[in-house]
């Protein structure tokens, strides 16, 4: 295994005395002040977070819109310029290789931000699909990833942006300064509130960070690690790579059916559409133990009267709601209301079983969100 | 990093203090701090049997789940009650209100293979590197 990268902001989580770990190849800050507080700090007003692991795909030309809608799920054709959609790559089988947000620049060029851990695999599958013909670019390595997320981030950040900000609307991307540092200015997340993601050159990045949590000086924002984005997103029902997603689940399958448009040909729609004519085998849900102590952890066994019947993909102590949440696949046939007269649904946490009961996903909306 | 003098640590991080042949058992700080914030923690009950370097019990924080190795084997006569309702005194005072069980022991000579804190603070150097 080669030696983890670091990003142009490493310096800086040192300065501020961050607990890091290794995350997609790089080594990320996990927390600062501790993952509860942070975690709070984005409910309550802001934090900022280094995304910089994160990769970066650039395709442009007249070709870039046809290789996107041959290659991904969600129909990039339905974005004007400045914005942006969440999307899936798939392969043939219709297993997910990734999940990834494209953002419209301009006409013809489009912006892809990708999982760290698999832009090896996306740039390969982008490729074979003829990508360099739309004048194909690995930006990754070149560029760094700032985001401010919170009720408070628009308030906070707007004042910094030689243009309004404020009025970037949710998945939307413009460009501009902010803090006198060029970037690409995208109101997307991955927190389950308002927020900016910025992606700049790696140089400018640490002043970029620092002007953003001096713009929340005296208030309750703080740098965010990865340990805190993972508990914000499992509360919003995201779903990470590595946990709901991976080579042998459909988007389908993890309840992300409206970002698949079907009634187009893409890599994987064939196999998409037969599952769907076929029903689904396994189907994400969100769960809770009864005991509200008891943490279901990625890996655990669900178990429907007592008979294997699914696993955990992710699961923790959810900060907001105060107990533990999970997801996790249940077999399709399994899925029956908690109520019904037959079958407990248990987890099995090492020795002993717990009982758990399904919820509705997200389990947490924030406040004055639609839907 | 905290490391009392006058303790007994095990590798896999916890801390013991005798009395008689009453231990008190903990994890470290190091090992609170590897962990980070403790939300749940599981605890044997009061009469049951442990043996040393198995598993006696689980804390969990918010990243991570772990086990917590009997340093002695004996019985529990005492478990600390309040860390059900309030586990992350765990993690602001591992060596004081933050213990977890207290065991009377079945051969004293168990705590020879335990480490002093000068070893015990080489071995956690070690694992840094």
């Amino acid at each position: 295994m080669n030696a983890p990268m670091r990003t142009a902001l490493f310096p800086l989580h040192q300065k501020l005395a961050a607990r890091m770990t290794t995350f997609g190849g790089f080594e990320m800050p996990v927390s600062y002040a501790g993952i509860i507080e942070e975690h709070r700090a984005v409910r309550v007003a802001a934090g900022v977070f280094d995304l910089s692991h994160m990769g970066e795909f650039e395709l442009s030309g007249a070709r870039a819109l046809e290789i996107l809608e041959r290659t991904l799920t969600n129909s990039a054709a339905r974005l004007r310029v400045g914005q942006a959609q969440y999307t899936i790559l798939c392969a043939q089988d219709g297993g997910t290789i990734d999940d990834l947000i494209v953002y419209r620049l301009a006409e013809a060029r489009y912006m892809l931000c990708v999982n760290a851990a698999n832009i090896a695999a996306d740039r390969a599958a982008f490729l074979e699909l003829g990508a360099d013909r739309a004048n194909f670019r690995d930006l990754s390595d070149e560029t760094a990833l700032v985001a401010i997320q919170g009720p408070r981030a628009a308030e906070l950040a707007a004042p910094l942006a030689d243009f309004p900000l404020e009025q970037v609307a949710r998945f939307a991307v413009a460009e501009g300064s902010v803090a006198g540092v060029r970037c690409i200015a995208a109101r997307t997340g991955y927190t389950g509130e308002d927020g900016f993601e910025f992606f700049t050159a790696p140089p400018g990045a640490p002043h970029l960070f620092e002007a953003l949590l001096d713009a929340g000086r005296g208030e309750r924002v703080l740098p965010c690690g990865l340990g805190a984005r993972d508990t914000l997103r499992l509360e919003a029902g995201l779903p990470l790579y590595g946990h709901e997603l991976d080579r042998a689940t459909s988007p389908l399958e993890a309840g992300l059916g409206v970002f698949v448009k079907l009634e187009r040909e893409f890599v994987g729609s064939a196999a998409l559409r037969a599952q769907r004519e076929r029903g689904l085998k396994k189907r994400l849900i969100g769960l809770q133990t009864d005991d509200a102590r008891s943490i279901a952890r990625q890996g655990y066994k669900l178990l429907r009267d007592g008979r294997e019947a699914g696993v955990v993909t992710s699961g923790t102590f959810a900060p907001t709601l105060e107990r533990p949440i999970a997801m996790g696949y249940l077999a399709a046939g399994e899925i029956r209301p908690t109520a019904a007269p037959t079958g407990a649904l248990e987890v099995e946490i090492r020795s002993r079983r717990a009982a758990a009961t399904i919820v509705p996903l997200p389990f947490y909306r924030r406040p004055g969100a639609r839907g | 990093m905290e490391i009392p003098k006058g303790l007994k640590f095990s590798k896999e991080h916890e801390w013991v203090t005798t009395e008689d042949s009453v231990a008190t058992v903990g994890i470290t700080d190091h090992a609170q701090d590897q962990l980070g914030e403790i939300v749940y923690i599981e605890l044997p009950a009061v009469g049951e049997k442990i043996s040393k370097d198995d598993p006696f019990g689980v804390v969990e924080s918010v990243k991570a789940v772990s086990d917590i190795f009997a340093p002695v084997s004996g019985t529990v006569i005492e478990v600390n009650e309040d860390l059900p309702e309030t586990p992350e005194v765990v993690n602001e005072d591992p060596y004081g209100d933050g213990w977890l069980i207290k065991v009377r022991m079945n051969d004293p000579s168990d705590l020879e293979d335990l480490m002093e804190a000068d070893e015990y603070a080489e071995l956690i150097a070690r694992e840094k590197e």
